[in-house]
């Protein structure tokens, strides 16, 4: 499951969307800013940092999805 | 008949039908939020190799590439690389973390009708041959003969009846019948419908302000720096 966020950029402050998966597979994303021409890239060396991070959050939102299915059922 | 029917919602559990799935979404938002903590603590923080009680975030390092000016004023070809660390926690969506929307919506349907169809024949016949009616009267003025005249001296208690010449009594007989006859229909019709809808909606709840301060921090204060080679 991949899951969607994003983070400023260091030099507009505009935001840099990124989805995890892509992000833990070495992609770069460019800065949403058309005049900014700043991408980023997850280095390998805490690839796995992230992972472990993003892995636990998916767990606590798979939590939170439950709970709200029970609320609609 | 439309108080009667508003009359049938008063007994409904109208706490309980709301209340109780807002407390429910509540205490979920509540669990998650506990979760969303113990995960940024255990996750994002680590502890301080210099005091346990102190907890530094766990930063990533990013590669950062940008096109630089050189010295010309032209735009290089070849974009130059920085490292970046950033904090993992600006990497979560934690204000995904909450249930975003809660609709608890019932409908209940009172409808109540009443039909009434009533349909009779009454024929009813009252004949009368032999009843008997004395009718009791005055005459003013004289009596006109003897024989109807009748004397009633036991009557002499009544006032009227003091003066013999001025009181008369006849004796009649009625003959004939009486006809009584009904025949029709009676409808009555009449319904009533109520509805009641409840929707509440819970919105979600934005980020405490510690969080946004610590991400509002770490945001202004990345600085990316040259690569090492």
């Amino acid at each position: 499951m991949s899951i969607k966020s994003k983070i400023d950029c260091p030099e507009c402050t505009m935001p840099i969307y990124f989805e995890s998966n892509l992000l833990l597979a070495g992609q770069s994303f460019s800065c949403s800013n058309p005049n900014c021409d700043v991408s980023i890239a997850l280095t390998a060396t805490d690839k796995e940092v992230v992972s472990n991070a993003f892995n636990k959050f998916e767990q606590i939102r798979e939590s939170a999805t439950i709970q709200a299915d029970r609320h609609d059922s | 008949m439309n108080n009667n029917i508003a009359s049938q919602f008063s007994g409904l559990p109208m706490k309980a039908l709301i209340g109780a799935p807002l407390k429910a979404a509540t205490d979920a938002n509540a669990m998650i939020a506990n979760a969303q903590t113990q995960f940024l603590l255990t996750t994002c923080f680590e502890k301080s190799p210099d005091d346990d009680n102190q907890l530094i975030p766990t930063m990533v390092n990013f590669t950062l590439s940008r096109s630089v000016i050189d010295k010309d004023g032209v735009i290089g070809t070849s974009p130059v690389k920085m490292d970046i660390s950033i904090p993992l926690m600006t990497l979560i969506p934690i204000n995904s973390l909450a249930i975003e929307k809660l609709k608890v919506s019932f409908n209940m349907e009172v409808k109540s009708s009443r039909e009434i169809k009533k349909k009779d024949a009454l024929e009813q016949q009252e004949s009368s041959s032999t009843s008997t009616r004395r009718m009791q009267g005055r005459v003013q003025g004289r009596p006109q003969g003897r024989r109807q005249r009748k004397a009633q001296p036991q009557k002499q208690s009544n006032a009227q009846n003091t003066k013999p010449n001025q009181s008369h009594e006849f004796e009649t007989e009625l003959h004939g019948s009486l006809a009584k006859s009904h025949q029709g229909e009676q409808q009555q019709a009449s319904s009533a419908h109520a509805s009641y809808e409840v929707t509440l909606e819970a919105g979600q709840l934005p980020l405490p302000n510690g969080i946004t301060t610590i991400l509002e921090i770490f945001s202004k204060n990345m600085m990316p720096l040259p690569s090492k080679k």
